[in-house]
């Protein structure tokens, strides 16, 4: 194992030419404030962007260290080069951002906390103990610039003083360390279970929906301020534009798969042995888990914005929160006899309303999951009776109210993620998103969800080889489907190009920045009925 | 009693109505004394239990006999006031509209277990006869004594030829309003123009603006507004002379003077009332009926939230909003015009007033504002407005007329870097500077009797207003003002600064 690493590190030094972090490592001093133990993308990419799998050359040399059947190792080379992520940082230093801390009265955008918690990888608690501002001097330490990197999802990887084994050094004994459970992984060396659909769900929903815990809130201010409002969130969709820098383990070898549920002795490693079933539609089923996931997630995240005993490590912003509420409830021109005026209303009018889209899906995943669908209205009753009694719903109530709703909604996401879907029910939960596009008026977020879930389950049921017919059919809705998607913008990568330039560095790249004169004009023009026209044309087709 | 006869209206309701006035006026008649005396004895008892019940309304009925305010030619004189009204005048649909497709959409909305007409928060507005008279509803929409008063005491004397020698007072004891009081005028119309829920609105009830002045002249008046006119020609005693006895440059500057006075008090009033109500939600409200909305939302700017969001939005762009950012705002409607409007000499309060609007405004400009200190500030405003009002009043009653420099004072203001600021602001604010300037141009313009009706610097002056108007519109199929942003708000500017410009040539 020692030999396999020593060998590795020495392979990254010789083909980066890398500064001997580890070397600075062992010396620097472990501040009060620096105790946070993380590497850095920096240690990274000496090993996860070589492309070792497909150099012939160094194969003949090093058998066996790569052409590597688990791993793709050209991670830190595909976010770099591709994932948004990357410029989570950068971006707090265009126009846009400038003029927002004008507006905010924020002197100090890139420095400011409230900011960091999202557009970097790293936790606040690692940022120093100034409430507001990040310290200076962790500012290189924690290499923040490089936006949200590995460890923003996967986890610190240096032990953090006094908690748990690192998961850098046992990380690099590939064999050993892909045997270990994903639970002991995260427990036992912090490393994020991502493999979970539900963790992984909620990790992405941290900051593209919230965590007031974290520190991690979007607020009405910042939105005011010029912030591009965040998209709903629907989990393949946006790995997909991530783009991925992994392979599912569904799309691994058989090999590999036999491999590792042969030697992992833990029946429920991930989520359960039962979904690494071949004939599971897994990205739908995903799509599904992370609906019951969004709405779980949203109503905690109301719910802790109102109480008032929660702790945050930011200035808690005062209740009620109003980008908590859906954005285009209130933010729309007032048209003459217009959709929202024909929706069926839930609760009082003129009441602000929960955001809609982590709800969309919600009733369709419970189905999947066979769980009476109607069983969230009954337990949504009490919340969205509290919502009705005042604006904004009764504060001191909020967490009480929603608690029931949310552990049975976790409960639901829990059993649906080892639940596969099978191939077989393709067909008719294609159907039953049709039945949902067609059962209410859908806001703009919403009839994305359903356009993006609905593309899920194409694309899935396309590249099954297995059944023809079922392709043949599937593929003979293209037409519908273009009319459809043509609706909302479902690209959220494309944008406008701009440079960015890291802090030191000499080089600009050239990114795409979000456009709001794309993104926004779509919304306005949104109309509910024809989305419904449209999603019934799709339903035609399909009887 | 001969018109009666004769006339062909037939309406067993106007009948009955008339057997019911006749039959009072044949009662012993208590009005030969001065209206004081009612307080002893038993019409003294009277006076204390309508006291303490409030008069009651008697309906429409009451007063559309054909011989009294029934009659057909509405156009000459008095007489057709009530027929005017029925043809004319929306208020007389108030009743009606509960009935209709948007009304029944509202209580579907609303989950009201009982229609809209028979709501008694929709009748409070629409139909107050049908909400509070002890017989079955009358079915009135907003009648007579709507504006006129409850004519439960008033009724009687009123018949009597001796009512219009009596002193107003007497009149005003007995619950008839002085409607010829500008200010008693826009009180009347702000109690039901002036707030309305955001439930409501949201399923459907229209958005309340209130300008008294623009309002007042598109009612299809069943009144003289030559009357008008001829109580605020300065020096006159009012009801001394008929309109063709005064000289028409003499009746132009009573024009000036009651449009003038028109606006301001409406301003006023309208805030008032703001103020009164926000005041009552935050404090009584919220303590005896939990369920009241707090916030409240239409305390808020409608436009501030209901605009569709832009990739480049001019309110991001300006930089003299007072608003916080992302906060909402007080409905900057009623008070845009505050730091314009005259102080009639009662400087302390008027100060005292606008401290404590600011202090409001302030507290409002949050999510949530806090219902207690709401409470008391706006209590503190109410009672300073009072005093100001007050002494708005007592100086017309006084006679003291509005000068024509006062009036080019306040359009200069308007017109001005103040104004300037406003428009920039938004829709609301901007409306109500265009509203202001529409309302004192014409007044501006009688004041001055060295200028013929077709004055270039006055005929350029409704120009630019009408090319205000145009950047103020709502487009067609929108209820909110979508195209009001930079490029609008560059135009109105650029008008408001040839405005300027007019008045700063009428001085030279």
């Amino acid at each position: 194992m020692m030999d396999s690493t020593r060998l590795l590190l020495a392979l990254s030094i010789f083909w980066l030419a890398a500064p001997a972090i580890h070397a600075q490592d062992a010396t620097a001093p472990k501040s009060s404030a620096l105790h946070s133990g993380f590497v850095g993308a920096t240690d990274c990419v000496k090993c996860h962007s070589n492309g070792i799998a497909t150099d012939p050359t160094l194969e003949a040399v090093f058998p066996g260290m790569v052409n590597d059947r688990w791993v793709l190792l050209n991670e830190v080379r595909t976010w770099a080069a591709s994932d948004k992520h990357v410029q989570a940082f950068t971006t707090l230093q265009n126009k846009r951002s400038k003029r927002m801390g004008e507006l905010l009265g924020v002197k100090e955008i890139p420095r400011d906390k409230r900011c960091l918690a999202c557009h970097t990888g790293f936790p606040l608690s690692a940022m120093g103990d100034d409430p507001h501002l990040m310290a200076t001097e962790l500012t290189t330490e924690l290499t923040v610039a490089q936006g949200v990197s590995c460890e923003g999802c996967h986890g610190p990887a240096r032990s953090a003083a006094g908690s748990k084994e690192s998961w850098y050094e046992p990380h690099m004994a590939k064999e050993k360390w892909r045997f270990v459970s994903s639970i002991d992984k995260r427990e036992q060396f912090g490393f994020t279970n991502v493999r979970s659909p539900v963790a992984r769900t909620r990790l992405c929903l941290s900051c593209h929906l919230g965590n007031a815990t974290e520190g991690k809130i979007v607020t009405h201010e910042m939105y005011a301020a010029g912030h591009p409002p965040l998209p709903g969130f629907e989990l393949q969709s946006f790995v997909a534009q991530m783009p991925k820098h992994w392979r599912e383990f569904h799309d691994k070898s058989d090999e590999v798969r036999t491999e590792f549920l042969e030697k992992n002795g833990k029946v429920e490693d991930v989520y359960g042995r039962e979904s690494f079933a071949i004939d599971n539609l897994h990205e739908s089923r995903n799509t599904f888990v992370a609906a019951l996931v969004s709405y779980s997630e949203n109503l905690k995240l109301s719910a802790a914005l109102a109480d008032a005993n929660l702790k945050t490590p930011v200035t808690k912003p005062d209740w009620p929160e109003l980008a908590q509420f859906e954005c285009f409830a209130c933010h729309h021109d007032l048209k003459d006899r217009g959709w929202r005026q024909r929706r069926a209303l839930r609760g009082a009018p003129g009441r602000p309303m929960l955001k809609a889209w982590p709800t969309s899906l919600a009733k369709l995943a419970l189905k999947t999951l066979g769980s009476d669908p109607n069983e969230l209205d009954q337990r949504m009753q009490a919340v969205e009776k509290m919502l009705s009694e005042q604006p904004f719903g009764r504060r001191e109530r909020w967490p009480e109210i929603v608690k029931p709703v949310t552990s049975w909604l976790d409960q639901q996401a829990a059993a649906l993620e080892r639940k596969p879907l099978p191939r077989a029910a393709g067909l008719s939960v294609l159907r039953d998103l049709c039945g949902i596009a067609d059962s209410d008026l859908w806001d703009y977020d919403s009839a994305r969800q359903l356009i993006w879930a609905t593309g899920v389950l194409r694309r899935e049921l396309l590249s099954d080889r297995s059944d023809e017919s079922l392709r043949t059919r599937v593929a003979g809705l293209q037409a519908e489907m273009t009319e459809i998607e043509r609706l909302v913008v479902l690209n959220l990568i494309d944008g406008r190009a701009a440079q960015q330039q890291l802090p030191g560095a000499t080089k600009s790249r050239e990114v795409r920045e979000v456009d709001l004169e794309k993104t926004l004009p779509p919304i306005a023009d949104y109309d509910a009925v024809t989305f419904r026209d449209r999603f019934r044309k799709l339903a035609a087709k399909l009887k | 009693m001969t018109r009666q006869r004769i006339s062909f209206w037939t309406l067993a309701a106007a009948l009955a109505a008339m057997s019911f006035v006749v039959s009072r006026a044949v009662e012993p008649e208590p009005k030969s004394q001065p209206a004081t005396s009612h307080v002893t004895g038993d019409a003294g008892e009277k006076v204390n239990e309508v006291r303490r019940r409030g008069p009651r309304l008697l309906g429409n009925t009451s007063c559309t006999a054909a011989g009294c305010h029934g009659g057909v030619r509405p156009e000459k004189g008095i007489g057709g006031e009530y027929s005017l009204w029925l043809q004319n005048d929306p208020h007389a649909k108030a009743y009606s509209v509960l009935f209709n497709e948007l009304s029944q959409r509202m209580v579907e909305q609303l989950k009201s277990p009982r229609p809209a007409h028979q709501h008694g928060y929709c009748l409070s507005c629409h139909s107050p006869t049908a909400n509070w008279s002890p017989e079955p509803a009358t079915f009135d929409g907003v009648g007579c004594e709507q504006c006129h008063g409850p004519a439960e005491q008033w009724l009687e004397p009123h018949v009597h030829p001796k009512w219009k020698s009596r002193l107003m007072a007497e009149k005003t004891f007995l619950g008839f309003r002085n409607l010829h009081d500008v200010s008693e005028r826009a009180r009347t119309c702000v109690k039901c123009h002036t707030v309305v829920k955001h439930d409501l609105i949201a399923a459907g009830h229209p958005r309340l603006f209130f300008e008294m002045s623009a309002f007042h002249a598109n009612l299809p008046a069943h009144w003289s507004r030559e009357s008008d006119w001829v109580r605020h020609v300065p020096g006159t005693d009012a009801d001394s002379r008929q309109p063709e006895q005064i000289p028409a440059s003499e009746l132009r500057l009573g024009r000036s003077n009651f449009e003038a006075k028109l606006w301001v008090s409406g301003q006023l009033e309208t805030l008032h009332f703001t103020v009164k109500s926000l005041g009552f939600r935050a404090g009584h409200g919220m303590k005896h009926n939990p369920r009241w909305p707090w916030p409240e939302l239409s305390d808020w700017n409608c436009f501030a939230c209901h605009h569709d969001l832009k990739g480049s939005s001019w309110r991001q762009a300006r930089s003299s909003s007072t608003l916080a950012i992302g906060k909402p705002g007080w409905n900057s409607w009623p008070i845009t015009i505050i730091d314009f409007l005259p102080s009639a000499g009662d400087e302390k309060h008027v100060q005292a007033a606008r401290e404590s609007i600011g202090q409001l405004r302030d507290l409002m400009s949050r999510p949530y504002p806090l219902p207690n200190a709401v409470y008391e500030t706006a209590r503190a405003t109410q009672d300073h407005m009072t005093y100001w009002i007050t002494s708005w009043m007592n100086q017309n009653m006084r006679g003291m007329a509005i000068s024509r420099e006062l009036i080019d004072d306040w359009l200069r203001q308007m017109s001005g870097g103040e104004g300037q600021k406003l428009i920039a602001e938004n829709w609301d604010s901007a409306t109500q500077v265009y509203l202001g300037l529409s309302a004192l141009t014409p007044a501006a313009h009688d004041a001055r009797s060295d200028v013929m009706p077709n004055d270039e610097r006055h005929q350029a002056r409704l120009a630019i207003l009408g090319s205000m108007n145009q950047s103020l519109n709502f487009p067609d199929g929108f209820n909110s003002p979508r195209t009001f942003a930079a490029e609008q708000i560059e135009r109105l500017k650029r008008d408001l600064k040839r405005f300027r410009e007019t008045l700063e040539e009428g001085k030279r």
